[in-house]
């Protein structure tokens, strides 16, 4: 699943269509936080279509970030089926203005339609449909027909929005680097102009990338011993991140403009989307990333044919 | 060399006899240069040193490393005066007969015989032993032995530094020492201490170490509960220079799972951590103290 943000919609003029996997109900909702309360910070309009649950936990995740009043959650009836004509026309109704809408909708069984409208391709409308991974098969299907054309990821981690300097190059073997690498981070953040809580949090982004990423390189988790639910749980969660020493992350970081941009990539390790990261049963690359959203100004992930790019972005006040 | 697993942690490398019992945490290399500067402190200080190791295959103590050119400053020379006392752990565990009271006996005659001898303060110190820990009575035995030192802590003035060996022990050998140490330990990244009814978190809490903190956290919570007035955990996070998701992730799983009634009172926590903490999500038994810190950048 690509995490999908409000940076990632203003790169359109006019419909921007993208599809998302997710794999539970927490990690929609982590997903969508950080996507909404960057549009609302944008002062774009947001519709979110979900199932009733969702929406209840939505509502009240935000309402601790933004409040709820300025979103909108109509009921999945109202919209119809994707790719139907009521899904096609309400769109068309709800980007019908100056401000650019955000609207997250959720497939679901019922009516399935051949895909996005032509008609909505001027609007300015931002579209991003969910699916879960372990939709019913038609579902599954009818998501993956609609979004062949529009790729869920992007096949180069540069956008072009990233500035061009390489201000750090560096590698890791595993977690054990990851104390060094953040201090290089933090030099460069600084050089870059980050100061403050804003640096303490773009260094946190990076680092969380690196974390992913080295969590990525190991293949399985390590034994657990015998011990009560509390031992087993926090074990879990730790995962073991020790590297394998013929692997290795490779780490880019690009500064200009109050802007930083962080690239960390990871051979071998495209195609494992929603899957739970080892040794961490239950947490997958899509909370981890819901996250670290929190931290930074955007974070994505980019397959390559060999590799996965985790792309963290973060801006100073001066740069937004 | 001074060792940088003591840089910044004069509150746990106490002064000598100040009665502290604290786990050294690292890989091999650097928990010998650890130990070898706490056992030159001690000897600097006055303490009669009882360490107990690990002999070469030439079963020669007097070629141990802690007394050679990378072992404890002045070390030859406290071997040599009887200052610095060496006992291999095959030789323990025939003198205690390997258990833990045959064991505790043994050590409090060491320590009857040290003051005996007209030292004012004693230091012991162990290497790592490599117990596989594999099920509970043994971890039940080892903590009874851990209990010993605190015990010969109360009692005199002891100072104790356990050591082990990071990527040579086993998990359950780690998670164990971790959680029953939970007071007072030094590894790579961090270290925790207690002091005025807090637990105190020093240091970069990362994914790297998130296992061992981990385990640390459950002893402490173990702990807490044996008190049954007031059962809680508080937590200091003010001296706390990094924390990650992994380390947030763990403290409040750890927390989510605390007994009824139990709670986690998080002091002085630093603004970031705080906000990384509510994103992973605060269980109800979580609760912050009105002091606020600034973690300065």
């Amino acid at each position: 699943m690509e995490l999908v943000t409000a940076l990632d919609a203003h790169h359109a003029e006019g419909l921007d269509h993208r599809g998302v996997l997710y794999t539970d109900r927490a990690s929609l909702v982590a997903l969508a936080v950080p996507l909404i309360t960057r549009a609302l910070a944008d002062g774009e309009r947001v519709v979110v279509v979900v199932d009733r649950a969702t929406a209840r936990e939505l509502d009240e995740a935000l309402a601790h970030e933004v409040g709820t009043s300025s979103i909108t959650f109509p009921s999945p009836s109202a919209l119809g089926g994707h790719g139907s004509r009521a899904f096609t026309e309400c769109l068309a109704g709800w980007a019908d203005g100056p401000v650019r809408v955000v609207a997250l909708t959720q497939y679901a069984p019922g009516e399935l339609g051949p895909g996005v409208d032509p008609s909505l391709s001027g609007l300015p409308l931002t579209l991003i449909c969910a699916c879960a991974e372990g939709a019913d098969p038609a579902v599954r299907r009818a998501f993956d027909d609609d979004h062949d054309a529009a790729p869920r990821r992007h096949a180069d981690p540069h956008d072009g929005h990233g500035p061009p300097a390489a201000a750090l190059e560096t590698d890791l073997a595993g977690s054990a680097d990851l104390a060094g690498v953040r201090r290089q981070v933090r030099r460069a953040a600084v050089a870059a102009g980050f100061r403050g809580r804003e640096l303490d949090r773009t260094v946190l982004a990076v680092h969380e990338a690196c974390a992913l990423g080295c969590r990525l390189l190991v293949g399985a988790p390590t034994s657990d011993p015998a011990g009560d639910t509390t031992a087993e749980t926090a074990r879990d969660t730790a995962g073991d991140t020790a590297g394998d020493t013929d692997r290795r992350c490779w780490v880019t970081v690009r500064t200009g403009d109050g802007r930083l941009s962080a690239d960390v990539v990871v051979p071998g390790a495209a195609g494992t989307d929603g899957a739970a990261l080892p040794g961490t049963p239950g947490v997958d690359q899509d909370t981890v990333l819901g996250h670290v959203g929190h931290f930074c100004h955007a974070v994505s992930v980019h397959d390559g044919r060999r590799s996965r790019a985790i792309r963290v972005q973060a801006r100073t006040a001066l740069a937004r | 060399m001074p060792s940088p697993l003591w840089e910044g942690q004069e509150d746990v490398r106490r002064a000598p006899g100040s009665r502290s019992h604290a786990l050294l945490l690292a890989p091999l290399d650097q928990l010998h240069a650890g130990a070898a500067e706490w056992v030159g402190r001690e000897l600097a200080g006055g303490s009669k040193v009882l360490y107990k190791g690990w002999l070469g295959t030439d079963q020669r103590p007097d070629r141990h490393w802690i007394v050679g050119p990378w072992g404890a400053p002045g070390g030859q020379e406290a071997f040599a005066s009887g200052q610095l006392e060496f006992l291999d752990f095959p030789a323990v565990i025939e003198r205690c007969g390997g258990t833990t009271e045959g064991l505790f006996r043994m050590q409090l005659d060491e320590l009857e015989q040290a003051f005996d001898e007209g030292w004012s303060t004693v230091a012991m110190t162990q290497e790592t032993t490599y117990r596989p820990m594999t099920d509970a009575t043994e971890a039940a035995e080892f903590a009874g032995q851990e209990r010993g030192y605190d015990l010969m802590g109360s009692r005199w003035p002891v100072n104790t530094l356990c050591q082990l060996s990071l990527g040579e022990e086993r998990d359950t050998a780690i998670w164990e020492s971790m959680a029953v140490h939970h007071r007072e330990l030094v590894a790579t990244q961090w270290s925790a201490r207690t002091a005025d009814g807090r637990w105190h978190l020093v240091g970069e809490l990362d994914a790297h170490v998130a296992r061992e903190f981990g385990a640390a956290v459950h002893g402490a919570l173990r702990a807490a509960w044996r008190f049954p007035d007031r059962p809680h955990l508080d937590v200091d996070l003010s001296e706390i220079t990094f924390m990650d998701l992994a380390c947030a992730q763990i403290m409040m799983l750890a927390a989510r799972s605390t007994a009824r009634h139990q709670r986690v009172v998080l002091h002085r926590v630093p603004a970031l951590v705080r906000e990384l903490l509510t994103v992973v999500g605060l269980p109800r038994s979580v609760s912050f103290g009105t002091e606020a810190v600034r973690w300065s950048s």
